[in-house]
């Protein structure tokens, strides 16, 4: 005999197709609610994200078949938790519907069949593990919301609904099973073997009653699946839908790239004041979020006790959308930044002001971390900036101590209120010269690189040091190059990143005439703004260069025995931690080079921070966040400076002038100034260098 | 009521600025911006418009190169702004152009601010008042209206901390102070729509003005600009007052 079942044992056939019909209401209410958020995205401005086609794919297997973006290192208890759910839940479902073809499909059409023999034996054994796996990842969940209870997450009757429906769903899939495996005694019963041992524990039942139950729990399951189903479209489970087309549709630009905006001298409204002045796939973006709260955890705000959590940010904007798409999912709870749906409509609310404070807009530092998270490429930082260019640009409103920054960068090309003419005043304390570009243009020759050296590094006395340092490293390493001196003037990220995209493209478009005039090909710089903006949002304006930073270069000139280093005269000694600057790291990817650098000092020993690499926690310092009053919460840099303590090191060696500040400062907050110090990578090098430079 | 206010434009020169050959001013490079002190006037005309609804006029005299300005003060929310085609520098010529200008508008209050920060000669807003004929107040501190429409309330600073309060007569030219109103940034997107719309400029012909009576006017040659001598070697002194005193007395003699 070969080994197979009745479909639809102990069913009324008939009453099972009229309730199978019956499914069809939820499955409607699922295409309306996705139809209305499709809807509302569709009133968002034109973006193109439909190119490169193959990669979105492969992203897209890559996130959810793979779980590429949802299991990490640092998040394996949520990563095996959603494993475990998803990879069952679908098994599930797939048999299911595998079940559902052979019965209405492949038999009564086409006259095939094909569920019986070892496909009936091995779907068994599939569909007992999944239904294992997933009882094993609800659990997982409910102990992670009820006892583990994670900062990051709130639980609201939303998130636990969702996995009650679960388990019931999986456990009134077991129990079918069991009582079908003990009316009809199964002959393959033990490759059920979840079901298996409960069947005969339920043989000695009479068959009548068994049948009875059966029948009933089956009703049930088909009841709570219609009700499950109904709820898909009013709660987070709508995310294997908007999550998944999120990740299809993400932004492939680099990270460190804000667009522009395209009509700014026409545009009668710029920035975001309203949801649609978003892109369609921004307010795509904010559907797809499940509330995970991964954004939160080193993010600085949320830390730190500000008024921004990048979760809830995203969750109003879904909820103002929500409540403007006509699908009653309603504001967050009661309190503000409860990180939760609440149900019924929200009220009447602007963006600005209503479903996002200007606080939250303001306290951000850009520093990528809750973009880094995300496990469904939510970009927070593009939000955020989009409502302060509206507010900067338009409602003319902004923190007070940013009016002088902003009128100094248009006046004198540096946020310092300093005089353009004594932008290259550092180079008078130089040993050895360094030509200018001017002066290299006009006598005909070339250098491989400009060394652009920025505001802080030009202005700041602290950070005139690093820029001698490097110009000792450079000089000592024979690099040929040149500053732009007294034409230099700020790259436009710090306007950009507050949100004055006017003032910013002026600065940058300044600059790459500059550039461009001179010729440049290749750039250096010690600025990971800096060298950020020019990377990656100058190509925008027609500025293409070869761009590297400090530590980059640094790394490849001691891995090529250019620059040789001395442990006796080392300024380095002892225990260094190295703090990942969100603007090298999250935002470019330079992670290895300055610890390569570090490496190859002789006299130090690299102990890393608990938040590293793309789990950095900022110095507080980005997003013009370091010209800006910081009033709420516990001190971000405080914070930082801390946990540099907490390692033991003596020094924390800094790849950017503005986390250097950021940090001296905190250590100075912290009172632990006898402590730990903060020098940049180019000091280190330089005090480290076997020879003198070469006076000339 | 109408109020204008005189605005100038000054750079921010990177390269330094050398007189032009003639000596009828100096040669520039780079960008202009609204004059520090100017930019008073007309956030105090803007305070008044707001109060009162009074019709806000900027008027400069400089080349296309100031215009900027103009766009500023549109953005910021003057009502009309005129720039009269010139390129000039001394405070004589340059009032008696904006003299010009005014003939063809209505005004019961001119505005200015105290000085330039390129030419710091601090001329041009009196100049302007005695050629128009009006009563000049310089250094305004405060304004207010005074007992019937026509008189103004107008405090101005003394020396030695002391303020002085006049009943001015209407029309008025008032040079006032910097710090009498606070600054506000220009709204971007204003700006970029008073940029995109541009301002009307006058040539001096517009203004019936001829060559001769520049000419005329010009009494004054820019001979020589320099840099101030900044001397590196600052030093610290400390000690008692008696022994500070004797330690600047001694360095005084030997640099004598
Ligand atoms: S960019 Fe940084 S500060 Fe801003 S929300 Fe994200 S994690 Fe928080
Ligand atoms: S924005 Fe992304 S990381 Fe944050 S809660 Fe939503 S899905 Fe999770």
């Amino acid at each position: 005999m070969t080994p197979s079942r009745e479909i639809l044992f102990n069913i009324d056939v008939s009453e099972a197709m009229a309730l199978y019909l019956l499914m069809t209401i939820p499955i409607g209410l699922v295409a309306y609610g996705l139809a209305r958020r499709v809807s509302r995205w569709k009133s968002g401005r034109p973006e193109n994200r439909v190119d490169q086609i193959g990669h979105r794919i492969w992203n897209l297997l890559r996130v959810s078949v793979f779980h590429g973006r949802i299991v990490r290192r640092r998040n394996t208890y949520g990563g095996f938790m959603h494993l475990a759910i998803f990879s069952g839940f679908v098994t599930l479902l797939i048999g299911t519907s595998i079940v559902m073809i052979e019965a209405d499909i492949a038999v009564p059409v086409f006259g095939v069949s094909f569920f019986h023999g070892n496909f009936y034996l091995g779907f068994k054994l599939a569909m007992n593990a999944a239904g294992l796996l997933l009882i094993a990842g609800v659990v997982m969940a409910f102990y992670r919301r009820l006892v583990l209870r994670p900062a990051t997450q709130q639980s609201s009757g939303d998130d636990l609904l969702l996995l009650v429906f679960l388990l019931v769903l999986a456990i009134q899939g077991f129990a079918l099973q069991c009582l079908r495996l003990a009316i009809t005694r199964d002959p393959w019963a033990a490759w059920s073997f979840v079901s298996y041992p409960v069947a005969l524990a339920l043989q000695d039942v009479p068959v009548e009653t068994l049948t009875g139950l059966h029948q009933l729990n089956w009703h049930a399951h088909f009841v709570t699946a219609f009700l499950f189903l109904g709820y898909v479209a009013y709660s987070k489970m709508i995310h294997p839908f908007t999550a998944l087309a999120n990740v299809l549709f993400r932004r492939l630009r680099p990270p460190g790239e804000l667009d522009p905006i395209a009509d700014l001298e026409q545009a009668d409204t710029v920035g975001a004041s309203r949801l649609e002045h978003f892109s369609w796939a921004q307010l795509m973006s904010v559907d797809a979020c499940m509330h995970c709260g991964r954004c939160l955890e080193y993010c600085p705000t949320f830390s730190t006790g500000k008024a921004l959590r990048p979760r809830d940010l995203v969750l109003e904007l879904a909820g103002l959308q929500a409540d403007r798409g006509g699908l009653f999912s309603g504001v967050l709870g009661e309190e503000a930044n409860s990180g939760r749906y609440r149900w019924g409509r929200g009220a009447e609310r602007e963006l600005i002001g209503g479903a996002v404070s200007t606080e939250e807009i303001w306290d951000c530092t850009t520093c990528a971390a809750c973009m880094e998270q995300c496990p469904v490429y939510i970009e927070h930082v593009p939000l955020i900036v989009g409502m302060r260019r509206n507010l900067v640009m338009e409602q003319n409103s902004f923190p007070p101590e940013l009016a002088p920054v902003f009128t100094s960068l248009e006046r004198l090309g540096n946020p310092y209120q300093n005089v353009p003419a004594e932008r290259a005043a550092w180079t008078r304390k130089l040993e050895q010269p360094v030509a200018q570009m001017s002066e290299v243009a006009a006598s005909g020759k070339s250098v491989e690189y400009l060394f652009f050296v920025g505001c802080i590094g030009s202005f700041v006395p602290r950070n005139q040091k690093v820029t001698i340092a490097l110009i000792r490293v450079l000089q000592a390493a024979g690099i040929s190059f040149a500053i732009l001196g007294k034409e230099e003037t700020c790259n436009g990220d710090p306007a950009r990143r507050m949100g004055h995209e006017y003032l910013a493209r002026q600065l940058a478009a300044k600059t790459v005439a500059k550039l461009n005039f001179y010729n440049v090909k290749k750039v250096v710089t010690a600025c990971p703004h800096c060298f950020n903006a020019i990377r990656n949002e100058y190509p925008q304006l027609g500025g293409n260069y070869e761009v590297v930073h400090h530590s980059q270069l640094i790394a490849e000139l001691i891995a090529s025995g250019r620059l040789t280093l001395d442990a006796a005269s080392s300024l380095a000694q002892g225990k260094v931690t190295y703090h990942d600057p969100c603007y090298l790291g999250r935002y470019n990817s330079v992670y290895d080079e300055p610890r390569n650098v570090l490496g190859a000092l002789p006299a130090t020993d690299l102990t890393e921070m608990p938040r590293s690499r793309n789990h950095s926690f900022c110095c507080g310092g980005g997003g013009g966040r370091a010209m800006m009053k910081e009033q709420r919460g516990i001190r971000i840099n405080q914070e930082r400076v801390r946990e540099a303590l907490n390692t033991g090191a003596q020094m924390v060696a800094a790849g950017c002038p503005f986390c250097m500040s950021m940090l001296e400062d905190g250590i100075v907050g912290v009172d632990a100034a006898s402590k730990l110090r903060v020098h940049d990578l180019a000091e280190l090098v330089a005090g480290s260098l076997q020879t003198p430079p070469p006076r000339s | 009521m109408n109020i204008v206010v005189c605005l100038k434009a000054v750079p921010t020169n990177v390269k330094d600025p050398v007189p032009k050959s003639d000596g009828a001013g100096i040669l520039t490079e780079g960008d202009c911006f609204m004059n520090a002190s100017d930019d008073y006037a007309l956030e105090q005309a803007l305070l008044l418009k707001k109060d009162f609804g009074t019709r806000v006029t900027a008027v400069t005299v400089g080349s296309v190169r100031s215009q900027d300005i103009l766009h500023v003060s549109l953005a910021k929310g003057a009502d009309e702004a005129i720039r009269v085609d010139a390129d000039e520098f001394d405070p004589n010529i340059v009032s008696f152009i904006l003299s010009r200008a005014l003939r063809d508008l209505s005004y019961d209050l001119i505005l200015t601010g105290v000085e330039s920060s390129d030419g710091m000669s601090s001329q041009v807003g009196i100049s302007l008042g005695a050629q128009l004929g009006l009563p000049y107040v310089y250094a305004v501190t405060k304004m207010a209206f005074g007992n019937g429409e026509d008189r103004l309330l107008v405090t101005r600073e003394l020396g030695g901390g002391r303020y002085q309060t006049l009943e001015v007569d209407k029309p008025a030219l008032l040079c006032v102070q910097s710090g009498i109103a606070p600054l506000t940034y220009t709204p971007p997107v204003k700006l970029i729509h008073a940029r995109r719309k541009g301002v009307p400029s006058r040539s001096l012909s517009d203004l019936g003005i001829t060559g001769e009576e520049l000419a005329r006017r010009r009494k004054t040659k820019v001979i020589e600009i320099k840099p101030l001598e900044k001397n590196s070697s600052t030093q610290w002194l400390s000690g008692n007052p008696e022994q500070l005193a004797r330690v600047i007395i001694d360095k005084i003699s030997k640099a004598l």
